[in-house]
């Protein structure tokens, strides 16, 4: 059995206008040990899919379907028990790490206080096991950084710092919601290698939350790709950028200026991100989707699987595309 | 000179911000902070001038300074001839009619309390407050056909619209006078992906017909790649590299440039993981105080103790545009 | 493409419906009176003001007494034939000198709502255009009129007004001037506030890249941004500016006979409490009646302009 299995995950909104369906039907699984990337744009839901399996959504959401995670079902799951899940087995890193790091408490603290608290060991074990962490991240000269405030690191040595946080419990999986979005692209770069070193290091599974394909490309096993809360396409990373079988997809593709090509003009997918307080019934595509057809606007084929672990979700024969 | 009309000049064009050190005393000497530092760089009638670089590169300041947004505190800005630093605030807005400004944030560049028409409209209003009525609906109407937006739509505010519909809009603003060069400030970098294939291409077209120039900034080479003529690279507020796009792109001699070039993630699994690692390390140091010699040293794979001595200057080594800022390079030549 | 000739058709399709309507926006401000509408505390409130207004503006009317005559009938005999009765049509009673309570109490009413609403309209203009205007420019300017508005606000203007009274006596116009002294002060200060961070806001980069001249980005660009935050400020500093006058008027200090305001009924009425409660029964749930719904108003008005809500 895999080590996560989501399967038909539901999430909505009440909000004032009305229900805003963020997640439909999401189902998808995950091996020990390895990278699914989740990609999508904007209003995809592919946060929000991943949030709702942490219980980290807001009052407001309501959630339905099905999560194993290692054979324990998380959705429902009292408080108690998801923050001992949340802490030990399952790591998250944010886009933002002053979301997850308290400015007014030294790094070392922090580290510390977690280690105390679900491992049970003492405060200078604690300081000890830290201190190796942050070595494993690169952190330079850790052992007199580890006693700074967090806004004394730059953007990509906090990331880093974070890192270190959401490892300490040796998470068996570790969720990242576009952890390199808001560094440079060296900074990213390197953030990207030491995720991958440190994955084979501590056999960790990664969900890597991004609307970057290039990221998904460099350090995911499989891709699931979003758009407006449905599954579009899901395939190993090799298969999905060798042969992609959904429009959506092939128009991602064409969309992104590339430094390794020269593209005269660049392939555009027209008309703008699904809102999603008043999607279609069909496809949520359909509206920008080039070879849509008129049945597209009122209805949805069930996933189709293919080859080797591809499956996309379309009306259109793969050949059409 | 060229054929083409030589439209802006910049000439060593340093800009420095007062920084209070913390815990200072009213009397206390504010530090410099060298935001921009002797930048030159030349922009044709109809080219497009990429400026890359990493957050903190100066690379928006620059812009703003140009713009006469920001003050400068040396240099030169060659506009037509005529050099804009110095000029009074009423003399600038005057100019500012033919130089305009795209900005970053869709949604933040526009004021929420306005309509679109508004905003749109704003421009003619300054300059020319004498159109009015018909005529200038008439105007604006156009130039929303133009950016690829609704005329219909424009009595609805900036929250209604989309972020690629926000940029549309701010796009038509700079637009509405007729300018000959447009500063983008990294005009795509908040979009999803599938717009800014629309925008970058709106904004090639629109170049393309109109005869604009365009300073395009942003932090993605790949970007910059697609849309530029030459491409410019800056450091820590210096210039490390300028030269044509074909040329930078094939032969990028400063280090700087081929590991920012080599950190750029491909969107095809087989190359990105081909890639060598990057050889890049540690983080941008403090531009309160750069490094001594050459500002990338601490960073750079190829640093010698000579490089923390002198400071490397721009020169185009091989004659052909292609200007670089490394001693390594000059060494190279050297040796050869 | 067949694609691209389906759009096309629809694009000319949504044009001919739209050829002379162009379509209406939802301004953030209609945004706000949605959510100010869902407000029934407010809304209750606001109604409530607004027969106060009423009841200031045309109550003389429904009484066949004035404010400064004395009902010398009754006179003898306050504090049986002074009672509140619709009887004799004094509705509220006589005051200790035997005049219409009712009366007095509109013409109160007209004068505290007056300096409420005045002062909270000095403080809107002046502190709304001078807080914009020091934050904008900023430098130099920006510390010359902050420093000037400390020194304002140093200085003790509740004393001034009580010399201004002692030595030119009472005046409501005198109160008015002092009112208006200190309202914007605290104004100013929140809308500069405010215009240091609007400053930063791309769209005033926008502005300023275009060549909008200063004043005007102030003035289209900033003002109606703060404009939210100013509301909700100006309609809780009504009640504060009523306390104001009330507390002057209190002390014996504010309008002059035969004008009167709710402080100054509270005055006479807390000293005839014990033998005629009516006296102070009746001003004092006006002004409590109004703070409190000016108070909701505010609140209602916060959570609708509120930006966090955005």
């Amino acid at each position: 059995m895999a080590m996560l299995e989501v399967s038909n995950l539901e999430v909505a909104f009440d909000t004032p206008d009305g229900a805003l369906q963020a997640v439909r039907g999401l189902s998808y699984q995950l091996e020990a040990g390895r990278t699914l990337g989740i990609v999508g744009e904007s209003g995809a839901g592919k946060s929000q899919g991943v949030f709702a399996l942490m219980g980290l959504l807001p009052d407001n959401a309501r959630v339905s379907g099905e999560v194993m995670f290692e054979g324990e079902s998380l959705l429902n799951l009292p408080e108690k028990r998801m923050n001992q899940i949340r802490a030990a087995r399952i790591g998250m890193i944010f886009q933002d790490p002053m979301t997850s790091l308290n400015p007014f408490m030294k790094v070392s603290d922090q580290l510390i206080e977690v280690l105390v608290q679900h491992k049970g060991i003492s405060r200078k074990q604690a300081l000890q096991e830290s201190l190796q962490m942050l070595d494993a991240v690169r952190i330079p000269e850790a052992r007199n950084r580890i006693h700074c405030y967090p806004h004394e690191f730059s953007g990509g040595m906090r990331q880093r710092v974070m890192i270190a946080m959401s490892l300490l419990c040796r998470p068996r999986l570790l969720i990242a919601d576009e952890p390199t979005t808001a560094l440079d692209v060296t900074v990213q770069a390197q953030v990207m290698d030491l995720l991958r070193e440190l994955q084979q290091e501590f056999n960790t599974a990664i969900i890597l939350i991004t609307h970057d394909l290039g990221v998904v490309a460099g350090s995911c096993d499989q891709t699931l790709v979003m758009y407006g809360g449905q599954m579009m396409e899901f395939a190993s990373t090799r298969d999905l950028f060798r042969e992609p079988a959904h429009p959506y997809t092939k128009g991602l593709m064409g969309a992104i200026p590339r430094i390794d090509e020269q593209m005269e003009e660049l392939v555009t997918i027209p008309g703008n991100p699904p809102n999603l307080m008043n999607l279609p019934p069909g496809c949520p595509f359909c509206d920008r989707c080039p070879v849509a057809e008129p049945r597209c606007y009122h209805e949805l084929d069930p996933p189709e699987r293919f080859g080797a672990e591809h499956i996309r979700v379309c009306n259109l024969p793969r050949e059409a595309i | 000179m060229s054929e083409q009309q030589r439209l802006l000049a910049v000439e060593n064009l340093q800009v420095t911000f007062d920084i209070m050190p913390r815990n200072a005393w009213p009397w206390t000497r504010p530090q410099p902070l060298k935001a921009v530092n002797n930048v030159s760089f030349t922009l044709n009638e109809g080219e497009t001038l990429g400026i890359v670089g990493e957050s903190g590169c100066g690379k928006s300041t620059l812009a703003r300074a140009i713009m006469g947004m920001v003050p400068s505190q040396a240099g030169k800005v060659v506009w037509l001839g005529e050099n804009l630093r110095g000029l009074s605030l009423k003399q600038l807005r005057k100019r500012r009619q033919r130089l305009q400004m795209v900005f970053q944030d869709p949604l933040a560049s526009l004021s929420p309390r306005m309509t679109v028409g508004d905003i749109i409209a704003e421009p003619l209003r300054t300059h020319y407050p004498d159109i009015k009525g018909a005529e200038l609906r008439e105007k604006v109407d156009a130039i929303m056909d133009r950016v690829g937006l609704h005329p219909h739509q424009k009595n609805r505010y900036p929250h209604e619209f989309s972020g690629g519909q926000c940029q549309r809009v701010g796009i038509a603003r700079a637009l509405i006078l007729e300018p000959k060069l447009i500063i983008c400030d990294e005009p795509v970098s908040a979009l999803d992906v599938s717009v800014q294939a629309q925008v970058i291409n709106l904004l090639k077209n629109l170049q393309r017909d109109m005869g604009l120039s365009l300073i395009f900034i942003a932090h993605d080479l790949s970007v910059v790649k697609h849309i530029s003529d030459r491409v410019m690279v800056l450091y820590l507020g210096n210039v490390a590299e300028n030269a044509t796009r074909a040329e930078l792109f094939a032969n990028p001699r400063h280090p700087y440039t081929q590991a920012l070039m080599a950190a750029v993630p491909i969107p095809d699994p087989e190359r990105e993981r081909a890639k060598p690692p990057v050889e890049l390390e540690g983080d941008l140091p403090s531009p309160m105080n750069p490094p001594s010699g050459c500002v990338f040293r601490t960073r750079c794979p190829l640093a010698t103790e000579y490089c923390g001595k002198e400071i490397p200057v721009l020169e185009d080594k091989t004659g052909a545009g292609h200007w670089v800022a490394c001693h390594y390079v000059e060494r190279e030549e050297k040796l050869n | 493409m067949f694609f691209s000739d389906k759009h096309a058709g629809m694009g000319e399709l949504a044009d001919t419906l739209a050829e002379d309507a162009y379509t209406e926006g939802r301004s953030l401000w209609r945004d706000a009176r949605r959510r100010f509408m869902g407000h029934r505390a407010a809304v209750a409130s606001l109604l409530v003001l607004v027969l106060l207004l009423l009841f200031s503006a045309f109550g003389q009317f429904l009484s066949p007494w004035d404010n400064e005559s004395i009902d010398w009938a009754s006179l003898p005999n306050l504090d049986e034939d002074g009672v509140p009765s619709l009887a004799s049509q004094h509705y509220f009673g006589l005051d200790p000198i035997g005049r219409d309570l009712y009366q007095r109490t509109v013409q109160g009413s007209r004068i505290s709502l007056m300096v409420g609403v005045l002062g909270a309209l000095t403080a809107v203009v002046i502190g709304t255009l001078y807080g914009a205007i020091s934050g904008y420019v900023g430098g130099r300017t920006d510390a010359i009129m902050m420093r000037t508005l400390e020194v304002l606000s140093a200085f003790p203007f509740m004393f001034l007004v009580i010399v201004l009274m002692a030595v030119f006596g009472r005046n409501v116009l005198l109160i008015f001037v002092a009112i208006g002294a200190v309202s914007w002060l605290n104004m100013a200060r929140i809308v500069r506030g405010q215009t240091l961070s609007l400053k930063r806001k791309e769209y005033i980069e926008a502005a300023m890249s275009v060549g909008v001249h200063p004043l005007l980005i102030v003035l289209r660009h900033i003002v109606p941004n703060v404009l939210g935050v100013v509301i909700v400020y100006a309609t809780l500093l009504v009640p504060e500016m009523i306390l104001f006058e009330s507390f002057i008027s209190f002390l014996g200090l504010g309008v002059s006979e035969p004008y009167t305001s709710w402080g100054a009924l509270i005055s006479e009425g807390a000293d005839a409490m014990w033998t005629a409660p009516w006296t102070l029964i009746f001003p004092m749930l006006m002004l409590v009646l109004t703070l409190f719904c000016f108070n909701f108003l505010g609140d209602g008005l916060r959570d609708a302009l509120d930006p966090k809500d955005r």
